[in-house]
């Protein structure tokens, strides 16, 4: 695990975009592991279109969370923005200012993870990344609501109340497909090279 | 490696019992999310209206099946046949299923018991709303309202 050098040495290089920031040394992701995220990002996108039916049950977070728990920052961003910004052509509503908003809180919800796992890449950790993550992203998409619905100062307390149980039924869903990520937890660390 | 030997080691290093419990947790959040919003109103949101007319002889009560934040004139024109003139301050009905007003005697609107202060054209019901109309004369609309 890295927590000097690795590719926080060198903030704004190449290394930064490329690396796989959890490995000690700066060194490439492998196919094997960037096929995993692929098809991560790929399960979460077809789960993001299957339960669009059910608000706040997605399966885009999640991954990214994971992702960026497991494979690192950047994989982790790439699955985040590319996963909301794909699934909003695909479902219900489609693009809108939202995307900025999903898209900026799932990057930050997976970056966040990173972090995290920086700090203990235990089971623990890996359950308090998604419950961070999901306020991240819901602190996101809250702020950018309010941004763009021009709520007054004073509703503004109202208006979060209201999206207390969206919150709510998103962080059982995140910590619900987290549970089942976490069954491959031995294969990711196989596969991400973590130990 | 051939395919067995792959599967077995993909089997060896997932865990089931996660695997399950997550799809447990989510099976759990789909049918309570799902039976919330069957409960939900749908198709338009509609909503349901105690209309009652006095036409002082009789009264007639039913209840009125509208679209959320209806106007009391939508919800009586879709139940009565019904007369109105429309000018500057509103609708002013003149008929309910021919039963007219007059010189003297008119027909007012309350909604759960009171005289909003709105034209019945600008009025929106909520759900379970009683709206009532009475054909009153003015010393009896006067009290009404007072």
């Amino acid at each position: 695990m890295s927590v000097v050098g690795g590719d926080d040495y060198y903030p704004l290089g190449e290394s930064s975009i490329f690396s796989d920031s959890n490995s000690d040394t700066s060194s490439n992701v492998t196919v094997k592991a960037l096929t995993v995220t692929a098809l991560m990002t790929a399960s979460g996108i077809v789960g993001r279109v299957a339960f669009q039916g059910y608000p706040s049950v997605e399966t885009v977070l999640p991954v990214a969370i994971a992702v960026g728990f497991y494979a690192g920052r950047s994989q982790g961003l790439v699955s985040g923005v590319s996963g909301f910004y794909v699934t909003n052509f695909l479902v219900y509503g489609g693009q809108g200012p939202w995307t900025f908003f999903q898209v900026a809180g799932a990057g930050l919800a997976a970056l966040s993870a990173s972090y995290l796992s920086r700090l203990s890449s235990g089971r623990r950790m890996f359950f308090v990344s998604l419950v961070a993550g999901t306020f991240v992203f819901e602190a996101a998409i809250n702020f950018g609501s309010l941004f763009f619905s021009g709520v007054g100062l004073f509703s503004v307390g109202g208006y979060l109340l209201a999206s207390v149980p969206f919150v709510l039924t998103h962080l059982v869903s995140t910590v619900g497909f987290g549970v089942t990520i976490y069954g491959f937890d031995r294969k990711f660390r196989s596969v991400y090279g973590r130990n | 490696m051939d395919l067995t030997e792959s599967l077995d080691q993909f089997t060896e290093e997932i865990e089931v019992k996660y695997i399950a419990a997550g799809f447990f947790i989510i099976l759990g959040l789909v049918v309570l999310a799902g039976s919330q919003l069957a409960q939900s109103p749908s198709t338009g949101d509609q909503i349901e209206v105690n209309l009652t007319v006095d036409y002082r002889d009789s009264v007639e009560s039913q209840i009125v099946n509208v679209n959320n934040s209806s106007t009391v004139f939508d919800a009586l024109n879709s139940s009565y046949s019904i007369e109105y003139q429309e000018s500057s301050y509103g609708y002013f009905i003149t008929s309910i299923n021919g039963v007219s007003g007059n010189e003297s005697d008119y027909w007012i609107y309350e909604v759960n018991g009171e005289t909003p202060e709105v034209g019945l054209g600008q009025y929106r019901l909520s759900d379970q709303d009683n709206l009532d109309f009475a054909l009153l004369n003015e010393a009896e609309s006067e009290e009404a309202t007072s």
